[in-house]
């Protein structure tokens, strides 16, 4: 079972690779340059799967988070902690290649768009959400309070999502906007390569974060077990 | 770093010819707020004959963008790895402390495993 599970592992993180190569040849050598923007238009293709890896990030905190409400457990509590990593890692890029391809497209970095805003206020909430973990504890009440945030995370993603089509903004509307598109079959290629890769990838990393979290749990059982069977000190718990 | 209006450099402008200025300033140029999103719709098409020149070097926003991904992705598996080892770090100590506390729990094992082996042996003898 476990040697199953290493090789399916294995196979996801070879198919990440596979797709990211082919995702960089496609962008690259293959996806024409923009006729407007020029070259660097080609950030769209890791800026958008990147805002889809933040999505499913936050979508596996918000499972974690209301499986842990519902029934406590390491699993959850480790899906929940690990999504929210992330969220904020892929909402980082987000917001550092937005305004790279802003500085170009609308001759500024950045402007309190709603697009932009919440999708700020969104990765500050789960920035909240992990150092409300990294340092109030690890006890039932920090987690269910953690579990909690994680929740209100969630229901921020769909006022990202259609921000841009209920209010005003200059954020542009490319694949769910009418009219809008990749005209190009080279540059739909490119997008879609990029959007399994970074699946395959969030995939990986999900599983690794949430068994590496169950582990830490585990061992945090056995560290009070052996405190107190006077084992163990406190100084050598916290080392 | 944050601006709310399009910048031009002087030097840009002046040096050159009002077309290629013009052709510059069209992507550069913020559209006005809407609340449509049909308005906001965008195409991206394939250039057509030599590429415009540009007011920012995308081939440097590019690259500085495609770096900085890679560089959070890297920042992601080195904390991993760090977290890893301070649960290595933990468990070690666990171990220190059973063996501290039963310091024959390995040679009881092995004498168990000693004797689990040996006992089809001795049956059949």
């Amino acid at each position: 079972m476990k040697r199953g599970t290493d090789a399916v592992f294995s196979l996801l993180l070879l198919v990440a690779t596979v797709l990211y190569l082919a995702t960089i040849y496609f962008v690259f050598f293959r996806a024409p340059i923009e006729s407007r923007m020029g070259i660097v238009q080609k950030i769209f293709y890791f800026h958008v799967p990147a805002a889809y890896s933040m999505y499913v990030g936050a979508a596996a905190c918000f499972i974690g988070s209301v499986g842990y409400l519902i029934r406590p457990n390491d699993l959850w509590d480790g899906l929940g902690r690990a999504g929210a990593e992330i969220a904020v890692t892929f909402g980082a890029m987000v917001l550092v290649t937005g305004p790279l391809w802003a500085a170009k497209a609308w001759g500024f970095f950045w402007t309190w768009d709603p697009r932009l805003t919440t999708a700020l206020l969104s990765v500050l909430i789960y920035v909240a959400y992990l150092v409300l973990r990294s340092f109030a504890g690890d006890g039932e009440g920090e987690r269910k309070f953690a579990a909690a945030l994680g929740i209100l995370g969630a229901a921020n993603l769909p006022i990202i999502h259609f921000s841009v089509q209920k209010w005003g903004g200059q954020h542009p509307a490319v694949i769910t906007g009418k009219g809008g598109g990749l005209q190009h079959p080279d540059m739909k290629t490119a997008l879609m390569l990029s959007f399994l890769a970074f699946t395959c990838f969030v995939g990986a990393l999900l599983w690794v974060r949430t068994r590496q979290q169950m582990l830490s749990s585990r061992i945090a059982r056995a560290e009070l077990d052996a405190l107190d069977l006077g084992l163990l000190d406190g100084g050598e718990e916290a080392a | 770093m944050i601006h709310q209006e399009t910048q031009e450099t002087p030097s840009a402008t002046q040096a050159t010819p009002p077309e290629v200025v013009s052709a510059q300033a069209a992507p550069t140029q913020a559209k006005p707020a809407s609340s449509n999103p049909d308005d906001r719709a965008q195409t991206f098409e394939a250039q057509q004959g030599a590429p415009i020149p540009e007011a920012h070097s995308g081939e440097r926003l590019l690259v500085m963008a495609y770096g900085f991904i890679w560089v959070i992705a890297m920042v992601f598996v080195q904390l991993m790895w760090l977290r890893q080892r301070g649960l290595s770090q933990r468990l070690a100590t666990l171990e220190k402390a059973l063996d501290k506390a039963d310091p024959f729990a390995d040679e009881d094992e092995r004498m168990m495993k000693t004797v689990v082996k040996d006992v089809p042996k001795r049956e059949m003898d």
